[in-house]
């Protein structure tokens, strides 16, 4: 499973701001909710009960219509005209009066009919619709109803129109009997729009809606708002584009632009309210809330971002620097230190972490201390090998002067020997130029002359540019006396030749360095040569003879590395070594 | 473990999100929850009616009363409705066609169902003669034309009021009678050529405009249907109604059951209902149609059928060359409109 790597600042970035973010949009969500539903909450039944106080209004006032019913229908007048086959006994104003005198009390009047059974006789307060007529004939709307309605009055919603575009749109009516029993006529009241109008400013709670009352069918009877709906089918549907746009059903209203849309079924009247709160207060509510929650979240998530990012960078960025600092650490870099100055644990683990490095470092300190002593000391010990055993060597060709009783040889030899002991105790220094060397070359050579007869020539060749440059003391010197002793004194030839060349060469060991130039010495001579063996004795440690040789290798070695140091190579016409070290002025190790 | 506790961190930023989310949607939802509850509309008998409004409402409204079955009714023009038809394929639309004339519907015979086994297809409710209307302020009773060929007389130009054939049933109806009048062999395109002289190129949108505009006096006379005319007169509109002597065509008013109706039963009772002698005499009473029942009397002010000189519009043979008949009648039109230009 391959899991992706999140840093540790990605990590606390996204906490910091999740934490500061989600509380927001919970509490704004629940804000926004729990406010809309009270909203939505107290309009609904505010809303609900203007609705009922409305029907209660309405039915009240059909109450009263039934009252002016039985008045009509007690009344003996009325039922004796009716059943009087146009005998006209009585006269029709005194219909009138009754009709006139029962609605006294109302307000807006309503509109009473008052026929016989096939229409002949009419009164009518108001003008008496055709449709009625034909109803009254084919036992339609409202007369079907009455005839199936087994007792009391029957409540009928229809829209009619009367006169002087006065409308009504429910009807209450009931059959008129004889003193018999016997089925006479009809007598209509109709409740003027005008009432249901009034009725309706129950809803006074400043909000803009839309009230629609329909009949269980679907049929409109009241429309605040679109009153051309009034008398038309809520479900019906057109294909003429004009007749679409007219059509304005409730329903389709509903859905967009209202929040609140209420119901309301009336057994009474048998009509079904449909009310409307319009959107506007909750979609500007909503709008406010939006905004507000939008521009909250905004700004905090702005403000969450710098503080995230501030927060997150102060925690991760020491430990990066941290990072950066180990591995700087990891490569060598011990005088590095971290800068973390954070009062906190991540500020105690970089002090801890420097003081630790400054531990480390006096540690280091130390054991390169000591490795230094430790190599002075073998390079002391190993330079101390040279001395006694050249200065016996010496006081042997002494001795043998003085036998012979060569005085001015003695002199020469002991005067040589003098500036030799003088340039090994005055100089405590390590290294020396080329120049002190070959005086000190040229010195000892005096001596070994005299000591082998002068039986050899030395040819020094080194490049002027060289001579102040500084390499150890007696790195050259047991090499001719290796020449002078091993090559020619076993053969007693007396035409020993010793070449010393010193030169410079460009080259460089260590990938990656500048240029370096080191100094190569070769010091050949044409005695006696050395077997392979001889050469890999001389390479390996303690030899038993050419303990110069070897001391000159290892002190190079010791001093400039691995890659510095003595190659000899030989044949039965000779042999040639080639010392090579790096080329420095001051003489210090690298 | 690792797994466990990175799942872990994931899980608990989402649950609070989706928590946050569930509690602001719920509370949305509940605010629209209070709309309307659906009636079962899939339950409703559905008409599809060319009939004026004016004939619909009150006749679905006292169906519903009396039976309880819900009604939604589609109010379209003729043209329109067969239209539907034709493009219907298998798709419900409605259960019922209340409307259109006879030959019309018979074009779609297949889409219907017999109310009873045996029975026919179509059953005419009302019959529609077509006439010629004339505003008697305008044209004296001598002067007015009697029978088609005058309509087509030159002196008549611009002063005919004609509703567009490709809109309007009756107005169809009317140019297939004057097509085939005097016909030998081929149609009589020259009375054809004559009609639109006489209307000057320019034909009504709606059935309506004609009888109105007559009785507004934009036209002296109009081919429309006795049922406007007369309604017009018992409102005292200053209109006559002629029968033309060559022979009134007389569109069948007819009502059909949709083969894939879904509420079939329902649908049988509104087609007996509208059928039944209670209905048709109310509609001959409130709206002077002609009841094809023998035993509802004929509307107020018109005369007997068995007086007029009935032309059987199934006859026509126009009503399958429907097509072909428009096109060639729209060319004309378009042909007058360039020449007037």
């Amino acid at each position: 499973m391959s899991r992706v790597r999140i840093s540790v600042f990605q990590r606390l970035f996204a906490s910091f701001i999740l934490c500061s973010i989600l509380p927001l949009i919970i509490i704004s969500g629940l804000m926004y909710g729990f406010s809309l539903n009270f909203l939505n909450k107290t309009l609904h039944d505010q809303t609900m009960n203007s609705i009922n106080t409305f029907h209660e209004r309405l039915i009240s006032r059909i109450s009263a219509y039934e009252i002016m019913i039985i008045k009509i229908q007690n009344s003996q007048k009325i039922s004796d005209y009716l059943s009087s086959d146009h005998g006209l006994q009585i006269d029709s104003n005194e219909i009138y009066e009754i009709m006139y005198e029962v609605m006294v009390a109302e307000e807006i009047k309503p509109v009473i009919h008052i026929t016989n059974l096939d229409g002949s006789i009419i009164f009518s307060s108001d003008i008496f619709p055709e449709s009625y007529k034909l109803g009254l004939m084919d036992k339609w709307g409202v007369f079907r109803e009455i005839d199936n309605m087994t007792q009391g009055p029957v409540i009928y919603s229809q829209e009619m129109e009367g006169s002087r575009d006065r409308r009504s749109i429910i009807v209450v009516g009931d059959r008129i009997f004889d003193e018999t029993g016997e089925h006479i006529g009809y007598v209509l009241v109709e409740m003027p729009r005008k009432v249901v109008f009034e009725k309706a400013r129950v809803f006074n709670s400043g909000l803009s809606m839309h009230m629609v009352i329909l009949d269980e069918n679907g049929y409109t009877l009241f429309d605040t708002v679109n009153s051309e709906m009034e008398g038309k089918f809520q479900q019906a549907m057109y294909m003429d584009y004009e007749k679409i746009r007219n059509h304005k059903p409730v329903k389709e209203l509903s859905g967009n632009n209202t929040f609140l849309h209420l119901e309301h079924r009336d057994s009474t009247l048998n009509t079904v309210t449909i009310v409307n709160v319009s959107s506007n207060i909750f979609q500007a509510f909503k709008q406010i809330l939006t905004l507000i929650v939008i521009i909250g979240s905004v700004f905090s998530l702005f403000a969450s971002v710098v503080l995230a990012i501030l927060q997150a960078r102060s925690i991760s960025h020491p430990i990066r620097e941290l990072i950066s600092v180990m591995s700087e650490v990891e490569k060598g870099a011990l005088e590095i230190r971290t800068d973390i100055r954070n009062r906190d644990e991540i500020g105690d683990l970089g002090k801890y972490f420097n003081q630790m490095l400054d531990r480390l470092n006096i540690y280091m300190e130390q054991v390169l201390e000591k490795q230094k002593q430790l190599r002075t000391t073998e390079i002391k010990l190993l330079q101390a090998q040279i001395k006694p055993h050249f200065i016996y060597n010496t006081l042997d060709v002494i001795k043998w002067s003085v036998k012979l009783g060569r005085n001015e040889e003695t002199i020469s030899v002991v005067t040589n020997l003098a500036r030799l002991l003088r340039f090994s105790i005055d100089s405590v220094e390590e290294f020396l130029t080329i120049r002190s060397n070959i005086e000190f070359i040229n010195s000892y050579l005096a001596i070994q002359r005299i000591k082998y007869n002068n039986s050899f020539e030395v040819i020094t060749d080194i490049d002027n540019e060289l001579m102040d440059f500084r390499i150890p003391r007696l790195i050259l010197q047991p090499f001719i006396e290796n020449s002078i002793i091993h090559g020619f004194g076993k053969t007693n030839k007396t035409d020993g030749i010793i070449t010393i060349t010193g030169r410079f060469r460009d080259c460089c060991f260590q990938e990656g360095e500048k240029n370096c130039r080191t100094i190569e010495f070769r010091i050949s001579d044409n005695g006696i040569g050395m077997t392979e063996q001889e050469i890999g004795e001389l390479s390996s440690e303690r030899p038993e003879n050419h303990i110069g040789i070897y001391n000159v290798d290892k002190r190079i070695k010791m001093y400039f590395g691995n890659d510095y140091g003595v190659s000899i190579s030989s044949k039965s016409s000779g042999t040639e070594v080639v010392i090579r070290m790096p080329a420095s002025m001051e003489g210090e190790l690298l | 473990m690792m797994t466990g506790k990175t799942t872990k961190k994931i899980i608990l930023p989402f649950l609070l999100l989706t928590l946050a989310a569930a509690l602001f949607i719920s509370v949305r939802q509940r605010g629209w929850n209070l709309l309307m509850q659906k009636e079962p509309e899939e339950h409703r008998l559905k008409i599809y009616s060319p009939l004026n409004e004016r004939i619909i409402i009150p006749i679905i409204k006292e169906f519903q009363e009396s039976t309880g079955i819900l009604v939604e009714y589609t109010s379209a023009g003729t043209l329109d409705l067969l239209n539907a038809l034709e493009d219907k394929d298998n798709k419900y639309l409605m259960d019922i066609m209340w409307g259109g004339g006879k030959e019309y519907l018979g074009i779609y015979r297949d889409l219907f169902e017999p109310l009873h086994p045996g029975a026919e297809y179509l059953l005419g409710y009302n019959q529609l003669p077509i006439v010629l209307i004339y505003n008697r302020k305008l044209v004296s009773e001598d002067e007015v034309c009697r029978s088609w060929s005058e309509i087509l007389d030159p002196k008549w130009k611009g002063r005919l009021a004609l509703a567009d054939p490709e809109g309007s049933g009756s107005a169809y109806i009317a140019l297939s009678f004057l097509l085939e009048l005097n016909m030998k062999g081929d149609y009589n395109w020259d009375n054809a050529a004559k009609l639109l002289h006489n209307v000057e190129g320019k034909m009504l949108a709606k059935s309506s405009e004609v009888y109105e505009g007559v009785a507004d006096g934009d036209f002296a006379i109009g081919i429309s249907m006795e049922e406007a005319a007369i309604n017009l007169i018992h409102q005292g509109k200053d209109i006559e109604i002629v029968y033309l002597r060559e022979g009134t065509p007389v569109i069948d008013d007819s009502i059909a059951l949709m083969k894939d109706a879904r509420n079939k039963d329902q649908a049988r009772v509104f087609i007996e209902f509208v059928l039944s002698r209670k209905v048709q005499t109310y509609m001959v009473d409130r709206f002077y149609l002609r009841s094809v029942r023998k035993d509802v009397k004929i509307p107020d002010g018109l005369s007997s059928m068995d007086k007029l000189n009935i032309f059987d519009t199934s006859s026509l043979s126009t009503f399958d060359k429907k097509e072909m008949i428009l096109k060639k009648w729209q060319q004309m039109v378009s042909d007058t409109e360039k020449r007037d230009r």
